[in-house]
Parts: C-alpha cells; sequence; structure tokens
C-alpha cells in the first residue's frame, strides 16, 4: 500500500470512528437513507355525490343558504372533474327596507342569486390523515377545484368562474365530509365583476371502487 | 443466536397459554405508556403549541356601508394539544363602499348614521379537535389543524341609525356580543405558522344587532409544548 | 417453576385458612337476620353494607354453621364488585375448597373463572393447588372445561403425561378451553423429550384434534397430490382407515413434531377466526347460518371443515361466552405458528403470519421486531429497517431487544453503510453499556436497573409481578374503608389479608427474577459479543473496499426513487410517530458496495 493510500485509509477510518451524533428527529438521511411509510390509499373510489348545505353571506341584500348537490368523476387519485350545482335560499338583510326609511333611496334592482351550476377541474395534490383528538384517524386530502361557472339571478344569467379549496375527511369506505370554501365570480355582461364567496359542509358518497390492492 | 431465541421462546410459548391480563392491571395516570394500553393516534408530535403570540390581517366584509379592515394581535395559551385559551385586540381601518359614498355624497347623509366599528376585543377557547399531516406529491408534508372557537367580545362602536335622541345618528359607545368562529392553522416550522379563522360576530350595541363576519390571516409565532 | 408449585402448594392454603379463620370467634351463633340484610343489602347493589354486614355474621360464627359459606359467597361477591379482587378470590377458593353448601360451587368456580381471565391472580392456589388438584364432580360444561383444563396443566408440569392426556380429553370440544388444550398439544409435540412422552403427546394431540378434522386434512392432502409429503405422513400414522385415532408411532416420519405443531396451531387461529368473526352476532337465526374454517400454515392451504349444523349454535355461543380470551387464543396461535414458519426457514409466510396476528392479542413491539427479521432474511433489508426505526416509537421504549441494534448494524453493513453501522453499535453501548458494566463487575442482577426491568417483562415474572402490583392497588384501596369496616374489624382482616399475601408474592418474584435476570444477563452479553463481532467485521469491510483499485466500475445501485404520484401515498419520516404506521415503515437505502 502507497503512503498517501495509507494516509487516507487512516483517515476515513479514524472518521468513521469519530462518534457523531446520533440521526435525531428528522436526520435520518444522515444515516444513508430516508424513512418513509408507505401505504394503500383509501378510498380511491371513481365516482362520488354530494350533498351540502352552504352560505353565500357577501350580498348586501340577500344571504343565501345554499343546499348544494354533485357529481364528481375521479380520473385518478391526482385529479377529477365536478358537475355541481346549487340553489340559494334567499332571506332578506332588509337593506332594501333599510335604505327607503332611513335615507328614502330606492336601491337600484341588481337582482338576488338563485342558482349556479357549475363544472370544475379538480386537483388533490394532498393526501393524508387527521388524528381527531389524538384517538381515532381518519385519511383526508385537500383539493383544489377551478372552472366555469354560471350564475342565475333573477335580473341576469351572467357567466363567469370559480376558483376555491376544500377538504375532505373520509368516514369511512362510502361516506367523507367536505369542506368547501370558494369565490364564485361573475361577469355581468363583461361589464362588472361580482364576487361571491361560498361556504359549504357537505356529505359525500362515494362508489365505484376498483380492485382493492392488498397491504405489504 | 435468532435462532436459538426463537428456539428458546417455544417453551415460553407454553407459558403463554397461561390467562392473564398482560398489561390491563394499570393504573390510569400513570405516565409510561404501556403497550397494550389505548395508544394515542400520534406520539412524539413534532408540532406542540404551547404560548402562541400572533399577528394578523384580515377583513370584515359582509357589512353593506362599510368594509372593515383589521388590524390585530393576539395571545393564546395552548393549555393541552386540544384546548387553549385566546385573546386578541384589533384594530379596524373602515372603507366606506360605493354604497354609502353614494348616500354620502348624493344624498347628503351623515356619517354618523352609519355604524361603524372602531376597535374590538376578543377573548375565549380554542378547540383543537383534528392534527394531520398531508403528503404533498409524496415528497413533503404539509401539517396541519382544525379548530373552532368561541369568543366573548367588546366593541367600541361608533354612529348608527338615527333616533329620538341622537338625530344625527349614534354616538360612540360599547357593543358586547360573542364570536363563534373556526379555522386552519398550516405550520411551517416548529415555532412558525399560519392560521385562517373564519368568525361571525354577534354584537349588541344600544339596543341594536350587529352581525359582521370576520376573516383573517394570522402569523403566529410559537413556544413548544413539552407536554 | 417446581420450587415456586412446592412454596405454594405448603403456604399459600395455610395461608389462607388461617387468615380466614383466625377471625372466626367460636361464640355464638351468626345471627340470621344480620346474614338476611346482607342478602339484602347485595341486591340492592350497596355492596360495602353487604361485605360489612356479610363479615359481621362470619366473625360471630364458625365453619360448618348454617350460612357460613353462603355469608362468604356474599362477602366475596361484594369484594369483587368493590374492586378487591384478591379478598373475594381468597373468599371464593374457601367456599370452593370446603364445598359444604353444593349449590354454591359451580358459582364460586365460575367466579374464579372470570377473574382467571381478566385478572392477575395467585395461580398456585387457585389454579393449580385447588383446580389441578381437586374432583370437583359435576360441574356444568364450561367450567368442567376449566377445571379439566387446570388439572390436564398441573398433571403435565408434574410429569404425568398420561394423567394429563385423560384431562384434556375429557374437554369438550368447543369453547375457549379446547382451544387453550389444543394449543397446549401443540406445543406438548414440541417439548417432549422422551420416546413415551412423544408418544402421550402425539396420541393427545391426535385425540384433541379429532379424527373428524385428521381425516379432513389427509383426504384435502391427497386430493392435490400431496399424499407423500411429511404431514400426510404423519397424519396417516395418527388414524387409521376407520378414521378412528390410532397411533403407529414407528411409522412417523422424521419432523413429525413440527408438522403436527404446525396443523395444531393452524387449526386454532382458523377455528377461532371463524368464530370470533360469527359471535358478533347470536342471533338465532344467524347461529344456524353455515360455519366453516379453512385451515391454512403460512397461507398454503391445508383443509377446509365445515361445522355440522346441530353443532354450530353451541360453537358459537361458547365463543361468544369468552370472546375476548378466545380472540387472545387466536393471537397467541397465529404468533407461535409464526415462530415456528422462522424456524423453518419459511420467512415470507411467517411475515405474513405475523401480519394476521390481531391488534391487542401479542405485544405490538415483538410481533414488529420479529416481522423485521423475517423481512431480512426474506432478502427484504428496507423494510426490515423500517420495522426496525419504528421500534424506536415511544410506546416501545421499553422494549427489551438489543438484537434490534444488531440487526440494524447487520443491515447497514450489507449496503456499506459503515458510519451507521458502527452508529447502530454505538447506540446498543448507550442503552446497555452501563448495565453491561456492572454485570462485569458482579453487581447482583435483580439490583442493575435495565436488567431487571428487562427480567420484570418476561412471561414468569410478569405474572408475579404484575399481581403483586395488583396486591398493592388494591391494598391502597382499602383506606377508602369506612367507619363501620373498620369498626367491625374487617379492614383489619383485609389489610393482614393483603399484606401476607403481598410478603408471600414479593417473595416468589424475587425467586423468579433469579432465573429471568440470568437469562436477560446472558442475552445482553451474547448481544454484545454479536456487537463486537460486527464492528470488527465493518472494520474489516472499510479497509477491504478503500485497498481496492479505482479500476473497479461502481455499479453503485441508487435508491428507489420516490415517485411524484402513485396508487400508494409515501409519508416521509419526520420524527413524528403516527400508530397506524409503525407497520408500513420502509427504509430507502442507497447500496454502497461497490461491485
Amino acid at each position: 500500500m502507497t503512503t498517501t493510500r495509507r494516509v487516507l485509509t487512516l483517515t476515513c477510518a479514524l472518521a468513521l470512528l469519530a462518534s457523531p451524533a446520533d440521526a435525531a428527529k428528522g436526520g435520518i438521511s444522515d444515516q444513508g437513507g430516508e424513512l418513509y411509510s408507505i401505504e394503500k390509499r383509501d378510498l380511491v373510489g371513481s365516482h362520488e355525490l354530494m350533498l351540502a348545505l352552504g352560505a353565500m353571506p357577501m350580498d348586501a341584500f340577500f344571504k343565501g343558504m345554499t343546499l348544494q348537490g354533485s357529481y364528481t368523476y375521479h380520473f385518478t387519485h391526482l385529479y377529477a372533474v365536478e358537475f355541481a350545482g346549487l340553489y340559494s335560499f334567499n332571506f332578506a338583510t332588509g337593506l332594501e327596507q333599510e335604505l327607503k326609511e332611513r335615507f328614502d333611496v330606492q336601491p337600484t334592482k341588481t337582482g338576488e342569486l338563485l342558482s349556479i351550476i357549475n363544472v370544475n377541474f379538480v386537483l388533490k395534490p394532498l393526501y393524508g390523515k387527521f388524528a381527531v383528538i389524538n384517538d381515532k384517524i381518519f385519511t383526508g386530502e385537500m383539493y383544489f377545484v377551478a372552472g366555469y361557472a354560471h350564475g342565475f339571478f333573477s335580473a341576469a344569467k351572467p357567466a363567469g368562474i370559480d376558483f376555491g379549496v376544500g377538504l375532505r375527511m373520509f368516514i369511512n369506505k362510502y361516506f367523507s365530509l367536505r369542506l368547501d370554501i370558494r369565490d364564485y365570480m361573475f361577469l355581468p355582461e363583461f361589464k362588472s365583476v361580482s364576487n361571491n364567496l361560498f361556504i359549504s359542509f357537505g356529505l359525500g358518497l362515494t362508489f365505484g371502487f376498483g380492485e382493492e390492492e392488498k397491504e405489504d | 443466536m435468532r435462532m436459538r431465541v426463537l428456539a428458546g421462546l417455544l417453551l415460553p410459548a407454553l407459558l403463554l397459554l397461561l390467562p392473564g391480563p398482560a398489561f390491563s392491571a394499570k393504573k390510569k395516570g400513570e405516565q409510561e405508556l404501556e403497550e397494550s394500553d389505548k395508544l394515542p393516534a400520534v406520539q412524539n408530535r413534532k408540532y406542540r403549541l404551547e404560548h402562541e403570540f400572533n399577528a394578523a390581517i384580515g377583513v370584515l366584509p359582509v357589512d353593506a356601508f362599510v368594509k372593515g379592515v383589521t388590524f390585530s394581535g393576539g395571545y393564546a395559551w395552548h393549555i393541552t394539544d386540544t384546548w387553549a385559551v385566546e385573546g386578541r385586540g384589533y384594530y379596524l381601518r373602515n372603507v366606506k363602499t360605493s354604497l354609502r359614498d353614494k348616500l354620502e355624497n348624493n344624498f347628503g347623509e351623515p356619517p354618523q348614521k352609519f355604524a361603524e366599528i372602531t376597535w374590538y376585543t376578543e377573548a375565549g377557547v380554542v378547540f383543537t379537535p383534528l392534527y394531520g399531516k398531508l403528503s404533498f406529491f409524496n415528497r413533503t408534508l404539509a401539517y396541519g389543524e382544525f379548530f373552532v372557537t368561541l369568543n366573548a367580545v367588546v366593541a367600541r362602536m361608533n354612529g348608527g341609525k338615527a333616533t329620538d335622541e341622537e338625530p344625527q345618528g349614534k354616538s360612540a359607545r360599547m357593543g358586547f356580543g360573542g364570536a363563534p368562529g373556526f379555522g386552519i392553522r398550516g405550520y411551517i416550522t416548529e415555532h412558525l405558522s399560519v392560521r385562517f379563522d373564519l368568525k361571525s360576530m354577534l354584537l349588541y350595541s344600544a339596543g341594536e344587532g350587529h352581525y359582521p363576519l370576520s376573516l383573517m390571516l394570522a402569523f403566529s409565532y410559537s413556544t413548544r409544548s413539552d407536554l | 417453576m417446581t420450587s415456586l408449585q412446592s412454596w405454594g402448594k405448603l403456604i399459600g392454603p395455610a395461608v389462607v385458612m388461617a387468615s380466614l379463620c383466625a377471625w372466626s370467634v367460636p361464640a355464638a351463633a351468626g345471627d340470621p337476620k344480620v346474614f338476611a340484610q346482607a342478602k339484602d343489602a347485595f341486591g340492592r347493589n350497596e355492596y360495602r353494607l353487604a361485605a360489612h354486614l356479610s363479615w359481621r355474621y362470619i366473625a360471630k360464627s364458625k365453619s360448618g354453621e348454617e350460612k357460613y359459606e353462603s355469608a362468604q359467597f356474599f362477602l366475596a361477591s361484594a369484594l369483587e364488585k368493590l374492586g378487591y379482587y384478591h379478598a373475594s378470590v381468597e373468599y371464593y377458593y374457601a367456599v370452593a375448597n370446603n364445598r359444604q353448601t353444593p349449590e354454591l360451587l359451580p358459582r364460586a368456580i365460575k367466579s374464579l373463572e372470570s377473574i382467571a381471565l381478566e385478572r392477575p391472580l395467585d395461580e398456585g392456589l387457585i389454579l393449580r393447588d385447588l383446580l389441578g388438584d381437586t374432583d370437583f364432580g359435576d360441574l356444568p360444561t364450561d367450567l368442567a372445561d376449566f377445571a379439566y383444563y387446570w388439572q390436564g396443566i398441573t398433571n403435565m408440569e408434574r410429569g404425568l403425561d398420561a394423567w394429563a392426556s385423560e384431562r384434556f380429553a375429557k374437554i369438550s370440544r368447543r369453547g375457549y378451553y379446547y382451544f387453550l388444550a389444543l394449543y397446549v398439544a401443540s406445543i406438548r409435540v414440541l417439548s417432549a423429550a422422551t420416546t413415551d412422552s412423544k408418544k402421550e403427546a402425539a396420541l393427545s394431540f391426535a385425540t384433541l384434534f379429532g379424527p373428524l378434522d385428521l381425516g379432513s386434512a389427509l383426504d384435502a392432502l391427497r386430493r392435490r397430490g400431496e399424499a407423500d409429503s411429511k404431514l400426510a405422513y404423519s397424519l396417516k400414522a395418527l388414524i387409521n382407515d376407520d378414521n378412528v385415532v390410532s397411533l403407529r408411532y414407528d411409522k412417523l416420519p422424521k419432523g413429525w413434531e413440527v408438522e403436527l405443531a404446525l396443523l395444531g396451531m393452524a387449526r386454532v387461529e382458523a377455528e377461532t377466526g371463524a368464530l370470533v368473526n360469527r359471535a358478533k352476532d347470536t342471533d338465532e337465526e344467524q347461529l344456524g347460518m353455515p360455519l366453516s374454517y379453512n385451515v391454512q400454515i403460512g397461507g398454503m392451504p391445508i383443509y377446509t371443515r365445515a361445522v355440522p349444523f346441530e353443532e354450530r349454535a353451541a360453537a358459537i355461543r361458547a365463543a361468544a361466552a369468552r370472546l375476548k380470551a378466545v380472540r387472545g387464543i387466536r393471537g397467541k396461535a397465529l404468533h407461535t405458528l409464526a415462530r415456528l414458519l422462522f424456524e423453518q426457514k419459511q420467512f415470507a409466510a411467517a411475515y405474513g403470519t405475523l401480519g394476521n396476528v390481531p391488534r391487542g392479542s401479542e405485544l405490538g413491539s415483538e410481533i414488529l421486531l420479529e416481522r423485521a427479521w423475517s423481512k431480512y432474511k426474506a432478502g427484504d433489508p428496507h423494510r426490515a429497517m423500517g420495522l426496525l426505526y419504528a421500534l424506536d416509537a415511544p410506546v416501545f421504549r421499553k422494549l427489551f431487544a438489543p438484537e434490534k441494534y444488531l440487526l440494524r448494524g447487520l443491515i447497514y453493513r450489507r449496503f456499506c453503510h459503515f458510519r451507521a453501522a458502527k452508529i447502530a453499535a454505538r447506540r446498543f453501548r448507550t442503552e446497555f453499556g452501563a448495565a453491561l458494566q456492572q454485570i462485569r463487575e458482579g453487581k447482583p442482577l435483580d439490583e442493575i436497573g435495565r436488567v431487571r426491568e428487562a427480567a420484570l417483562r418476561r412471561i414468569q415474572s410478569m405474572k408475579l409481578h404484575l399481581f403483586v402490583r395488583s396486591l398493592r392497588q388494591e391494598y391502597a384501596k382499602l383506606e377508602d374503608a369506612g367507619d363501620e369496616w373498620r369498626s367491625a374489624g374487617l379492614y383489619k382482616h383485609l389489610r393482614t389479608l393483603y399484606k401476607q399475601k403481598i410478603d408471600q408474592m414479593k417473595g416468589e418474584l424475587e425467586r423468579s427474577l433469579e432465573e429471568s435476570t440470568r437469562e436477560v444477563a446472558e442475552e445482553m452479553l451474547d448481544a454484545e459479543e454479536q456487537v463486537n463481532l460486527l464492528e470488527y467485521e465493518v472494520g474489516q469491510a472499510i479497509f477491504q473496499r478503500l485497498s481496492e483499485s479505482g479500476a473497479l466500475s461502481a455499479a453503485r445501485k441508487r435508491a428507489a426513487r420516490i415517485p411524484l404520484s402513485s396508487e400508494r401515498v409515501y409519508y416521509k419520516f419526520s420524527g413524528e410517530y403516527w400508530t397506524d404506521e409503525l407497520p408500513h415503515y420502509k427504509f430507502n437505502i442507497e447500496d454502497r458496495c461497490v461491485e
């Protein structure tokens, strides 16, 4: 063995014999690898029907309590397409009355929102799990939606877009809970922009499961 | 060695058949976990909050006459992973809507006739039932929580409907009420997190009810609990 | 165990009877009104009052008088309801041992059985001395099985093989004790040492397994063209052509013991599994539905048997009556089956079998560790390493498994991660170094904390330790006793009872620890030797690697890439342990070995 090689050997051996800190939290990679938990995804059904109760609180004249139904086709665990429609049960805020009584003015009728239909692309890049009071574990996913929306107001039927984020928690094989926050952005006659915040809680029914993969 | 160990285990296997409750006689409240106890879903939890300090920006978007932009600061004490108490103070920068502008400018209505919140404080409890992690494209993990809040609110209000005693609109006064809501938190690091809160306030002031909706985005710094 | 039994035989009953008699004042007979009041109080669920009144009656009476045993029985029942299990066991023992009121005997045995299934108790006194050595005559079937089983065990421990077999054979062919006996019979064929005991064990196994099941297994093997397998030859030697149990010992092939043990465990697992599923619904209509069990060994089907219609309801009801215990024996059978498969080098089958062990029935840490070994031996070190990391979870902190570090070091060495291999060795020394030093210095083993802690978790010592702990808890609970207990003398009597038992059991525990600590110390020293060897080999490998010429092409296998999108979800470990993930960890490690 040459001198250089001897020195190299000794140096490396000493380096290896020196005591490094043990891998602590998350420091697995300095021990030559990374640790993963690899699990099969639960509940990758292709079809989902959803019924949700929601609210559209932004309109100054009417607050809407909504009933929404949707059908989502899940192509893969990563993306899906959603067809949805909602009907809004509107409650007058009394602003029109107030303007008349307090200020003796009649507002211009823009119309109340009656219903919306929309078709969305759904991207689901986040899949995970939740611990409920550190006891039971449920799986779930976070998704983003964007798509075309068509509003039906009492005075107009503007087109628009909608976008938002949602959280889905699987209760069991067939049922899941959903929380959606979206913005419906309508463009009446493409002259103005009307934003409508939408929040809903829904119950989804999933079916159309493929062959179940065996867990390793 | 392993073979010997396993072979040696055959005789204890005989002993295994003796009835016995294993660890079930354990007293509740003892610190250490035994394997057959009901295990928590998460052990050695990565994110645990104790003292939280946050600053937030938000909006009260629902009022027809004024949109409030809120600047707030708060403190929360996370007693356990599930329960916390918090307090927060808000300062509002109120922005008139176009409707109000028209009423003031075109119809000469005095600003005093429009109710506004100047500032408010709230204190209450936070219940965090959900703690979770999401795998993002199998590469990284996003950790977060979902919580519900219930707060008592004290507000300073100005303006409002004209009355016989105050024909030009209401003057400055206090309002009281509550604010239930919910939110989600996303962890950035062990000490930094972002939270989004949605609260529906119910305020009562000078014989009138007010129901503003509050949306808030907060940046938090917190110390870690060693529970 | 023999010495403990001897102690128990001498001291146990004497202490019990002395304690119970100490307060029997040979004076006037007890007031029947007091007894009636005690019975009423018990009926109204006023157990403290019932215990007090029963005690008052007993204190004023003597053994043999009317209602004396009944008062003892009510006292036992009231104490049981109040959580003073040991005291209640002592009085149930008195009732069962004296048997002066025959109608109380089955109730006392029943109570003893339910306590024995749920809680630690003085096994020497109750299970061996009382049940093991007493002929109770006519008992209801399930209680008779309880007695027969323990009589079989007691005789077996004394080396009385034929008597043991005769007792086991009396157990009815359904219910928890049957499966327990079949489990024991499967172990017995493996542990029998002499030819006579092997013959007895084989015969007992065949009797318990039953000619119908033996015949079904043999037919199934023949149909599949496996008539020449060892298992088939073993079965042929146990039954004749008329499907009657008839042992031809000389016809048994080499290794028959393992074949029969595997079959026995598989049968226990399969039948208990089917019964546990069906026991969830004991509706009359459901009880008559078809019931069958598939016996498999490591995923290989052996035979299927359908339970005849007339036996279904009874079998399901019997399982439902002791469901938790039946689940427990299923877990044990699976665990033992997996260990046997591992010994037979069927590592993949062992891994799969371990995965089927129901959660909570066996120690999760042991299952994980054995799965890790199985995966390593089966050639999947990534999975093995993942399972080893799962053992670092806080809940497994108390696991005594020095081989955990050894296996980790072996896997790192396999992938030429020498630094990491040395870290594994260093972690072993961090955890066990101090204890090993104390062992070498000659410190008494039970005074070395690490050794004692691990020894207390050995099966033989664990039971005693849990019993002593339970006794102490109940003893402390006596402080809640009200004035009436104190004034009547019940409090003092119970304190004396518990103190005596604690002292006795502590002595037995210390004796048991002598052996357990020795075993633990030997394992530690053995593991240290292996770790030293590993370090030496790693050192050799480092120098060997560095001394090779650079002309060798580095055909380094890259670690498997984590896909961006996949049917499976990957959670990267970040120091946090999610309990449901522990069996799913996989360590993605790059092979650094130069070919």
